[in-house]
């Protein structure tokens, strides 16, 4: 179903039958007689007697429902878990009474949380026991996405997909298996998985989520540090550019647990770039409302300013950084504060005050930026811009200011001398082979493709796995981690760049939530694109509506995982999630949804898959903790107090095992390491000290960055343009350059309750907020004449930079909508959230009520007067309505060579409908 | 409770197990046997008239079937959620945590416990069909308390669904079986 048939007026059944109550019951009562004389009984279905009549003695006593519900906390237990709500991995308590979760508090034994917790942790009860959870496996009976569905095992399930999956093993095209995720947390299980299976395809979201943002980073401070850890516990100056923690980044209830703590504490001070009033501009000492994308000038003339009063840290520069500060200062030059005024709107005066206060403050000081510095076609570098502040006040890895903690206490990370090891058990499958010039897989690919990867250095090579995978035109959305250009998988297909047999999605909404998500709804009602579709998922989502086969799995309340992740408390530490209750209906956890395929599968497949359970396999993980697995689940973390904090990792000295077999290299100083003919970096000598340093090729901070122009030379991406610039700089997003009088830039933006568009069925959430309408500033609104509450058409346009089908003339969308007047919204920028207007996910997401007078029989006590009725912001109840689908109308707009979704930068117009 | 004027709780056994039966699986041949024989064929085809071809055992061939029409109305989309808290009024608890408790305790009141086997496997206890079921066992026990546990089941939980959800089963049904069904629920319900 289209989100235009979903919201077009529904006929109405007839409201009463024609015959009357009177006749209906005498009906019902020759109906109930001849019942029992047809021999209907009381089947076994959904319960089994225990005990004879007169038994039941130990029963609890039978109250009303009034007098029930609620926690006994002399009879609930408190189990440690870990929470789902988004990707923080906050750890929890949560309190099960009589095999039922009934409430959700902070795990205070948790370094990174400290026992706080936000409004979607209590999400999981939601979506736990909501009316329409996915809780049977279901085969599609009619045409694909026609919602048709049959109610079918599990074994006939899971031989189904088994036999297609093997089918094409046997084949020997495994890679025409796509596995493509939302949200895995089972470390590393669906890896295994497709590992095993033989096919690299396992595609994720993070070019939607994150990638422009982690790829600055990691080029600056090596892969292992995909996420940063400032010290906000003990810093003076937050310089935030457009991050919003208060609401929705990665870590922001860690982060912002710490840094209010600070502000009360000692006067800590948050000063924020922001286009619109968010929760965290709105609680910020200061507030910029600045032109959106122009976070790099700001960032580059607040260098400026640094170098010119000489506030620099000479000594950190001269020691970490891998370029002369005198190129930085060639390079930000023409970056004065003037410039950037009249880039951002921010006044220069401002700039240069900043500026001087955050070095001053150094080093308790740190930047932090999230997608709303980074979701630009311009974000990698305003990142870079904006991480280079750091290093230029000597900041990094000192108290107080921008840390990075030793990231996880997985295998082979940086930074974990000392630390138990955690891994996966063995045996581990074998990576697929890379697609090299030559072999099967790549000679399918068409000529072009084969054309750039054959240019591509052999170390690219050895990371290639296709167009899908990894695209060739974004190598760095796979030169440094694994983050794929999900958006474009789907016009990929459509294309037919590579053929896809057998696709199963994964808590993914790619048919909802993509941008452009009409493509993804395409592709896979397509049959002779995606012949066959596994959807593995809690809910019945839009993209769940489109598989042939939907398999149910359990939720985060009821199943394992195991977690570890970069600690603000700068020590790192464990987390276990393990089940507080069995999981409901017939759903199952995902691993064993795979295991149980893997078995079936078989081919040698199996072997990877043998334990009995999953405690079985992460007990397995967590051998080499000091403590014992039961004490794990009963903290449900472990962390080593003693351990020094994570300040200065890089001059922490290499140990003399590090050193064994390695030497110096003169020129560099670099302390190297050659293995099977490859040279690798480890350490390098400063003082005469040999030292850990960064976990990059220079083993410094790479401010200069050589791999962006070789890729965009290698791509074909001009040099002029500044995604090819080795160093920090600014342009302006193309589409923005020449904006008309009537058009304006159209933002999202996330709110505290939702977690991007898997939330919108969670019941109480979405009683909070459960529309998106459109917030302008009254001037703007003024200027197009319009009133607050006007109902509005916003037409979106592609954008022009070198990116997916730039520059075409005709709007991606036109939506519908209703405006919301805000003042703190600059004049230029209209913002909506985008995890409303579902069309599928129940009845809650859908809004979908009708009134219903109070039925008789119904305790008085138990109304809500808040509630008159369940889905009160319905529209047949008068309200809102449950919002617009707003990602059909934004365009695919990938970064040049990164892929990040530039979600922040669609240029629209808004006119009233008359 | 405000029961038909013309059935006293065991005499309603029947029509809460028929309900129980529809609302927890798809209906099959024997089911529709049951239904087709007087008089209960004729009830059912005054109740509703489109059901006549079904219970004369064809099936109109642009209309899903009553088992694919189950999916879609009890299962996914789950167009009519067969669960107490998708229907009481003013739940206030957080989805049903009162209902679970509560039908926990008419469970072991009645010295029963939920089946957890496919194809339900642990089915939420709020389950509409799992109440229905066991109003019925209810209503054919010989001992007082059990009869009243079950009464005390249908008025707190069952009888304030029953309007709601059954208009709602009317109005989303594509089957005359489950228009029928709601139907009667709406009817049953207390005035």
């Amino acid at each position: 179903m289209s989100p235009r048939e979903h919201n077009a007026p529904r006929p109405r059944a007839d409201e009463e039958n024609t015959l009357s109550r009177r006749e209906l019951l005498g009906h019902a009562a020759r109906l109930s007689a001849g019942l029992a004389a047809g021999g209907l009984a009381g089947g076994l279905l959904g319960c089994r007697a225990t005990a004879p009549a007169g038994g039941g003695e130990d029963a609890a006593p039978l109250e009303s429902l009034a007098a029930s519900g609620g926690i006994d906390y002399a009879k609930a237990r408190a189990v440690p878990t870990v929470c789902f709500g988004c990707t923080t991995h906050c750890g929890v308590l949560g309190w099960v009474q009589d095999g039922r979760v009934r409430k959700i508090d902070g795990n205070p034994l948790d370094p990174n949380t400290q026992g706080t917790l936000c409004a979607k942790a209590n999400g999981m009860i939601s979506y736990t026991y909501y009316p329409e959870r996915l809780l049977y496996p279901l085969r599609r009976v009619g045409k694909r996405g026609a919602g048709r569905w049959k109610r079918i095992g599990w074994d006939e399930a899971l031989d189904e997909v088994a036999s297609r999956l093997r089918r094409l093993r046997e084949k020997g095209t495994p890679e025409r298996f796509v596995f493509h995720y939302g949200r895995d947390k089972t470390k590393g299980f669906t890896k295994r998985f497709t590992n095993a299976f033989g096919t690299p395809n396992r595609l994720n979201r993070r070019s939607i989520c994150s990638s422009n943002r982690r790829v600055p980073l990691m080029s600056f401070y090596g892969r292992e540090f995909e996420w940063e850890s400032q010290d906000f516990a003990n810093t003076q100056f937050v310089l935030n550019f457009g991050a919003n923690p208060m609401e929705a980044t990665q870590g922001g209830l860690f982060m912002i647990k710490r840094l209010m703590d600070a502000r009360v504490d000692h006067g800590a001070r948050l000063v924020t770039f922001e286009v619109r009033p968010s929760a965290t501009a709105s609680i910020s000492d200061e507030f910029f409302r600045v032109k959106p994308a122009s976070d790099g000038a700001i960032a580059l003339a607040m260098a400026h300013v640094i170098l010119a009063e000489g506030l620099e840290d000479r000594a950190f520069w001269d020691r970490w950084a891998n370029v002369p500060l005198g190129v930085i200062r060639e390079q930000v030059r023409p970056f004065t504060p003037e410039f950037a005024e009249r880039e951002s709107g921010v006044p220069a005066a401002d700039i240069r005050r900043l500026a001087v206060a955050f070095a001053k403050a150094a080093p308790r000081c740190c930047t932090l930026s999230n997608r709303g510095s980074a979701k630009h076609y311009n974000g990698v570098q305003a990142d870079r811009a904006i991480r280079m502040l750091d290093v230029l006040v000597g900041n990094v890895g000192r108290p107080g200011g921008f840390c990075l903690s030793s990231l996880r206490m997985w295998k082979n990370r940086y930074g974990q001398e000392g630390l138990p090891v955690l891994d996966q058990p063995a045996p581990h499958p074998p990576k697929p082979e890379p697609w090299r010039p030559g072999t099967r897989c790549f000679e399918s690919l068409p000529e072009e493709v084969r054309r750039r990867v054959a240019a591509f250095p052999p170390e690219w090579q050895a990371k290639y796995y296709g167009e899908l995978a990894t695209p060739s035109e974004y190598p760095l959305s796979w030169l440094f981690y694994s983050m794929r250009v999900g958006q474009l998988v789907y016009p990929m297909i459509r294309d037919r760049v590579q053929p896809v047999e057998v696709y199963m999605s994964y808590t993914l909404g790619a048919s909802y939530g993509f941008p452009e998500a009409h493509v993804a709804r395409e592709v896979l009602a397509d049959e002779s694109l995606v012949p066959f579709h596994v959807a593995i998922d809690i809910s019945y989502s839009e993209q769940a509506a489109l598989a042939d086969i939907i398999l149910p799995d359990a939720t985060s309340l009821e199943r394992w995982d195991a977690h570890s992740t970069n600690c603000y408390g700068l020590r790192p530490y464990t987390a276990i999630r393990q089940p507080l209750v069995e999981p409901l209906g017939e759903a199952r956890p995902v691993q064993i949804i795979l295991r149980d395929l893997a078995r079936r599968i078989g081919g040698g497949m199996e072997r990877y898959f043998d334990f009995e359970d999953l405690e079985d396999y992460y007990r397995a993980w967590y051998s080499e903790l000091p403590i014992s697995w039961e004490e794990l689940k009963r903290r449900g973390v472990w962390t080593d107090p003693e351990r020094p904090l994570d300040y200065e990792l890089y001059e922490r000295p290499l140990t003399p095992e590090e050193l064994e077999g390695t030497k110096v290299e003169p020129e560099t100083g670099l302390v190297v390491r050659e293995k099977n003919g490859k040279r690798r970096a480890v350490g390098i000598v400063q003082d005469g000290r040999a030292v850990r340093g960064f976990p990059t090729p220079s083993r410094k901070i790479q401010v200069r960055e050589e791999l962006f122009p070789l890729a965009a030379k290698l791509t074909g991406l001009p040099e002029d343009d500044g995604n090819a610039s080795p160093l920090p700089t600014y342009q302006r997003v193309p589409e923005h350059e020449d904006l008309d009088e009537d058009q304006l830039v159209l933002t999202t933006f996330k709110w505290n309750v939702h977690t991007q568009g898997r939330s919108a069925y969670w019941k109480y959430h979405a009683e909070i907020v459960h529309t998106n309408p459109l917030f302008m500033n009254p001037e703007t609104g003024a200027r197009l004449g319009l009133e607050d509450g006007d109902e509005v058409k916003v037409t979106v346009y592609r954008p022009k930079g070198r990116t997916y089908r730039a520059g075409e003339r005709q709007p991606v969308g036109i939506l519908r909508n209703r405006v919301r007047f805000l003042a703190g919204m600059h004049p230029r920028v209209v913002a909506c959230s985008h995890h409303a207007g579902h069309w599928e996910h129940g009845p809650v997401a859908r809004a979908d009520a009708r009134p219903s007078p109070a039925a008789a029989g119904t305790s008085p006590e138990l109304r809500d007067p808040d509630v008159p009725e369940r889905i009160w912001w319905s529209k047949e109840q008068g309200g809102p309505g449950n919002g617009v689908p707003l990602n059909d109308v934004l365009p695919i707009n990938p970064a040049p060579l990164v892929g990040g979704q530039n979600w922040f930068d669609n240029v629209c117009t808004v006119a009233k409908v008359s | 409770m405000n029961a038909p004027p013309s059935l006293d709780p065991a005499q309603q056994a029947p029509l809460w197990a028929l309900t129980a039966r529809l609302l927890l699986s798809e209906p099959d041949e024997e089911l529709r046997a049951v239904l087709a024989a007087p008089p209960a064929r004729d009830s059912l085809r005054a109740i509703e008239a489109d059901l006549a071809r079904w219970l004369a055992g064809e099936e109109a061939e642009e209309a899903p079937g009553p088992a694919e029409d189950f999916v879609r109305l009890f299962v996914a989309p789950c167009e009519a959620p067969p669960y107490a808290s998708a229907w009481l009024p003013g739940e206030r608890e957080l989805l049903g945590a009162r209902i679970h408790d509560f039908v926990g305790r008419v469970l072991s009141a009645l010295g029963r416990e939920r089946v957890v086997r496919p194809p339900w496997g642990r089915l939420p206890l709020d389950h509409l069909g799992l109440l229905c079921e066991l109003v019925a066992a209810a209503a054919t026990e010989g001992e007082p308390a059990r009869r009243r546990a079950g009464e005390l089941l249908r008025s707190e939980v069952l009888d304030p669904c029953l309007f709601p959800f059954g208009r709602r089963l009317r109005e989303r049904a594509r089957h005359p079986l489950y228009r029928a069904a709601g139907t009667l629920l709406v009817a049953l319900a207390p005035e």
